[in-house]
């Protein structure tokens, strides 16, 4: 296993350095710089913040000092807030990100599984189609229809909940149910189908000619195998929880990771924009590669070996 | 009497059999029994139907509406669905069903041209890897994880903030997201049809590469092909609308429907049909979409059916 992971963490490395060069030549390739869009901006004074954030260097002597400062860790200075720097605004946004992120995720995943559990125990029945079209609605309602949907019902109408923002706990239930919601209803879909698949096996039936009852049928024998599925969704639906929180977090106005993306790219700030895109790349990396260990550590066919 | 019904019933049984004796017997092409499949996916042909009404409606629908989506009522300002406007009107007074079915043909122009340009691109890349095989498709396939990793939405979005909200840009930054996914689809196809014997029968006819990529396996690879494009054309509208919502797509007075719901989403509390229709409109056209494809998926290839 420790070989698998070495391998995988090498590979990374090229990668990141690759969506380094990448967004570091395109954002500069766009018309305009950082400060230009201020409006009340004379020309001299332009000139001397471009020197002192070094932006009137040639662009390759930029791109080798943003590399230097990348190894050593730091993410310069926020062009748009200028006391603050980037890792400092980072390390205040990701916390709310994963807090929102995992929330949505845990949700997913109960309401996901349980459907999905549900649907399958009686195949084609009232209650199979009942679940299945309820969580078609997930994977049909995108995050940015349910967020003001789900908004102006509970928070405008019954006045249950804000209508934003990210400070009371009842904060937290309109965006995570928004966010998970489609998640839910792919793993309910993914579950379903494992089930189905695990429970027409010939070991199900001798465990239920053995007497044992369906519950444990279920929870015993079957969930495991069943599951496998989802948890090899799981891995891609991390990332895209990540970048889906996008417009949630817009919608909601939570501090969050990718409203920090957002404004940073209507604000062209340069180091703010780097760093974001770094840390989502990086994040996306280390969570598909503990996915992947998970997944081969539960799946008893499969081996670090490959 | 029975006899003949029963021999009829059994010869029905059989419709890819093209019988010897009988010369009027006739075989059934692979297309027509997946039709036949697709025809009894109650669900799919739901979806067929709801397309086809969503693309007639926003075609030919604002000919045969008093209102056109630029003309502005500042009288009226922003009014509940009446009978003068069935779904109301928005806060310039332009009447909301024209702008829906303008909207809709944006969203759908978008999708099918972005997944037209994913499809190329990506049909194209997988092909021409999965059957040079070998170093040239490792060293693709290598490219195209290296892809994978990069966060493609964030690029987009720099893109379009910067570049401009240019109509043709959208296209090909949404496809340029979504061409992975068929590339590699379409690779494990071409490496599968790679063993068969026919291919091996064009080669040793003497058939160059290209006209056996060209002439065996591209019409080979389109069942797979139809699919995931009709299941890539909702994801490109939601990418589409997404974008629109951030206020990075289409630019007024232009309409999509990702644009409608974000004016929507901004004024629900006192119009909430501005948000309510566009939305409902999207959502069904997301479902259609969806159903069809995996109503195409089950028919064409029932060896990949999930259930």
């Amino acid at each position: 296993m420790f070989f698998f992971i070495l391998k995988r963490v090498v590979h990374v490395i090229p990668v990141l350095l690759i969506v380094a060069t990448i967004t570091f030549f395109l954002i500069r390739i766009a018309p305009g710089g950082p400060f230009s869009l201020d409006k009340n901006v004379t020309p001299e004074v332009l000139a001397n913040l471009n020197r002192h954030y070094g932006l009137d260097k040639p662009i390759y002597i930029q791109y080798l000092e943003y590399m230097k400062s990348l190894l050593k860790g730091d993410l310069g200075p926020s062009f748009q807030y200028p006391n603050r720097t980037v890792n400092e605004m980072i390390g205040n946004a990701f916390p709310v990100s994963l807090e929102l992120g995992s929330m949505a995720m845990a949700l997913a995943l109960i309401v996901g599984i349980l459907f999905g559990i549900i649907a399958s125990t009686k195949p084609n029945d009232l209650r199979d189609y009942f679940s299945m079209s309820f969580v078609m609605l997930g994977i049909c309602i995108p995050a940015f229809v349910l967020g003001p949907i789900l908004i102006w019902i509970f928070a405008i109408k019954l006045n249950w909940v804000n209508v934003s923002g990210w400070n009371t706990p009842t904060d937290y239930i309109l965006p995570v149910i928004t966010l998970g919601a489609m998640y839910a209803a792919n793993i309910a879909r993914l579950s379903r189908g494992g089930m189905l698949e695990v429970l027409s096996l010939d070991f199900i039936r001798t465990a239920r000619a053995k007497g044992i009852s369906e519950k444990w049928v279920i929870i015993r024998h079957s969930l495991k195998g069943g599951l496998l599925s989802v948890v090899s969704y799981i891995g891609p639906a991390v990332a895209g929880l990540i970048t889906g929180s996008f417009v949630v977090e817009v919608i909601f106005q939570i501090p969050g990771l990718g409203r920090l993306f957002v404004l940073a790219a209507f604000n062209r700030d340069y180091t703010m924009i780097m760093g974001t895109v770094l840390f989502y790349a990086l994040m996306i990396v280390i969570l598909n590669l503990v996915v992947d260990v998970i997944q081969i550590l539960i799946d008893p066919r499969r081996s670090f070996s490959e | 009497m029975n006899i003949q019904n029963d021999k009829m019933n059994i010869e029905k049984q059989k419709p890819d059999i093209i019988s010897i004796e009988n010369d009027t017997e006739k075989g059934i092409s692979l297309w027509t029994e997946a039709w036949h499949r697709l025809k009894s996916n109650k669900l799919a042909l739901l979806g067929l139907v709801i397309i086809t009404l969503l693309f007639l409606v926003s075609i030919l629908g604002p000919f045969f509406t008093k209102y056109n989506y630029f003309q502005q009522n500042l009288m009226l300002g922003a009014s509940a669905p009446s009978l003068e406007h069935w779904c109301g009107t928005d806060m310039l007074g332009r009447d909301l069903l024209v702008r829906i079915m303008y909207g809709t043909r944006v969203s759908l122009a978008v999708g099918i041209c972005a997944t037209f340009v994913s499809l190329t691109i990506g049909v194209f890349y997988g092909a021409v890897s999965g059957y040079t095989g070998g170093k040239t498709d490792s060293l693709m396939m290598r490219f195209v994880d290296i892809m994978y990793a990069l966060p493609f939405t964030m690029l987009v979005i720099i893109l379009m903030v910067w570049f401009g909200r240019n109509f043709i840009l959208i296209f090909v930054a949404i496809g340029i997201i979504q061409w992975l996914t068929m590339a590699r689809i379409v690779r494990g196809e071409v490496l599968s049809l790679k063993k068969m014997e026919f291919i091996d029968a064009a080669k040793a006819i003497g058939l160059s590469k290209r006209k056996i990529i060209c002439r065996h396996i591209v019409p080979n690879i389109l069942g797979v092909v139809i699919v995931y494009a009709t299941l890539t054309i909702p994801s490109v509208m939601m990418i589409e609308a997404f974008l629109s919502f951030l206020g990075l797509g289409i630019q007024p007075p232009m309409s999509s429907l990702g644009l409608l719901i974000r004016d929507g989403a901004q004024v629900m509390e006192e119009f909430p049909w501005m948000l309510f229709f566009p939305g409902v409109i999207f959502s069904i056209a997301l479902f259609a979409f969806n159903f069809v494809g995996d109503g195409l998926r089950d028919a064409i290839d029932p060896k990949m059916n999930k259930k």
